[in-house]
């Protein structure tokens, strides 16, 4: 980045004095995207050169307190995969736009129906019919200019997985049946990415992440071969809280491993039981 | 014969009104056959009545771990004192 853009943010920054009395350098999302657009840079590339300078983004001035300026520039820099922009993965999308993830690779060749309004936040009315993918690209590009957003519509399979997924720093899983999960899981391995799984049924659901060398989805649902076929949310449906619940844990899942803040749930399966508002952790054996 | 312990966890243990048995059983087969006689229909009978209907045996909508590994994968399904199932609901939702 050229000198005399650097000092253009620079000059741009304003002090903000926080309600604790904190004077911190910030710089508003107006004069971002004008510094972008009289230097020819991403709005992304401003955040994150203003970050490198210690000027926080007004819209991140929330994230920094928890994640730091490092982790904030790692969230711009990173790129992370939704496979599935459902229930689990709009929500995904919308988290990882707000908390500033530079790119994001949607994989949904799916459309929006009727039974897909109660729980699926991208959704609206005057959506049906329309390819998930893209209106979920439309909605976090919406959310945050600075997130560059690729939309793949296309099944994700065995043999496509790689391709589609490669670039990723981690995945994380919208799906709603075990071959593509497993899938995915295979070439996050091939890749040697984590992925974060999550998967709903009723008012419960479940939330682990699998790094490469992890036993993972097979601890939980058996061999790849014989694991298929529907699970208990056939009966028991799929309300509206239980994807947000869990999307938001998996994004937290994502953004733990980017920032290198927190740690996270490897080997075990955070189950979440709303009816009860209990969590248990299952231990698998490594 | 091995006296062992069953977790059960989320819609089970609500259906059954406890989260943990203990019982006793040579191997899983076993254990599941005592389970599905002694609490199967019980589980299925509470969920009727909140109008949740599951068809087949608890190894068929549910999942089932043994010391943290689906039985599906353990290379010996015999039991031994202290040992864990795991008992939850097949969830596979997106």
């Amino acid at each position: 980045m050229k000198q005399d853009t650097l000092d253009l943010i620079t000059r741009s920054a304003e002090t903000l004095t926080g309600d604790d009395g904190t004077k911190r350098l910030v710089i508003n999302l107006i004069t971002a995207t004008s510094v972008s657009l009289s230097s020819g840079i991403r709005v992304k590339d401003v955040e994150i050169a203003a970050l490198r300078q210690g000027i926080i983004p007004l819209r991140y001035i929330r994230n920094v307190g928890t994640v730091g300026l490092t982790g904030q520039i790692r969230m711009l820099e990173s790129t992370v995969a939704v496979v599935g922009a459902g229930g689990l993965g709009g929500n995904i999308i919308e988290l990882l736009a707000r908390n500033g993830i530079g790119h994001i690779i949607i994989i949904d060749d799916d459309r929006y129906s009727e039974p897909d309004l109660n729980r699926q936040i991208m959704s609206t009315e005057t959506d049906l019919g329309e390819p998930k993918a893209t209106v979920a690209r439309k909605r976090a590009m919406t959310v945050n200019s600075s997130t560059h957003v690729t939309a793949r519509q296309e099944r994700l399979t065995p043999k496509n997985a790689a391709t589609l997924l490669r670039g990723a720093r981690v995945v994380a899983d919208g799906l709603d049946n075990l071959q593509s999960r497993y899938a995915v899981e295979q070439a996050c391995r091939d890749l040697e990415i984590p992925y974060v799984y999550g998967a709903i049924a009723g008012l419960g659901g479940h939330i682990m992440t699998v790094f490469p060398q992890d036993p993972g989805l097979s601890s939980i649902y058996g061999p790849h071969d014989v694991a298929s076929g529907q699970g208990i949310e056939a009966a028991i449906g799929t309300p509206a809280v239980t994807p947000a619940i869990i999307a938001a844990l998996q994004v937290q899942e994502v953004i733990k491993i980017i920032t290198g803040v927190g740690t996270a749930i490897r080997n075990r399966i955070l189950m979440i039981d709303a009816s009860r508002g209990a969590i248990h952790a299952v231990e698998l054996d490594k | 014969m091995a006296l062992i312990k069953v977790r059960f966890y989320s819609l089970f243990s609500r259906g059954l009104g406890a989260d943990t048995i203990t019982l006793q059983a040579d191997d899983v087969h076993e254990a599941l056959l005592q389970i599905a006689k002694a609490f199967g229909s019980r589980i299925r009978r509470e969920l009727e009545s909140e109008g949740i209907s599951l068809d087949g045996e608890i190894r068929d909508y549910g999942l089932i771990l043994l010391n943290g590994t689906n039985i599906r994968n353990l290379k010996s399904t015999d039991l031994r004192d202290g040992d864990t199932l795991q008992v939850f609901p097949r969830a596979i939702g997106g």
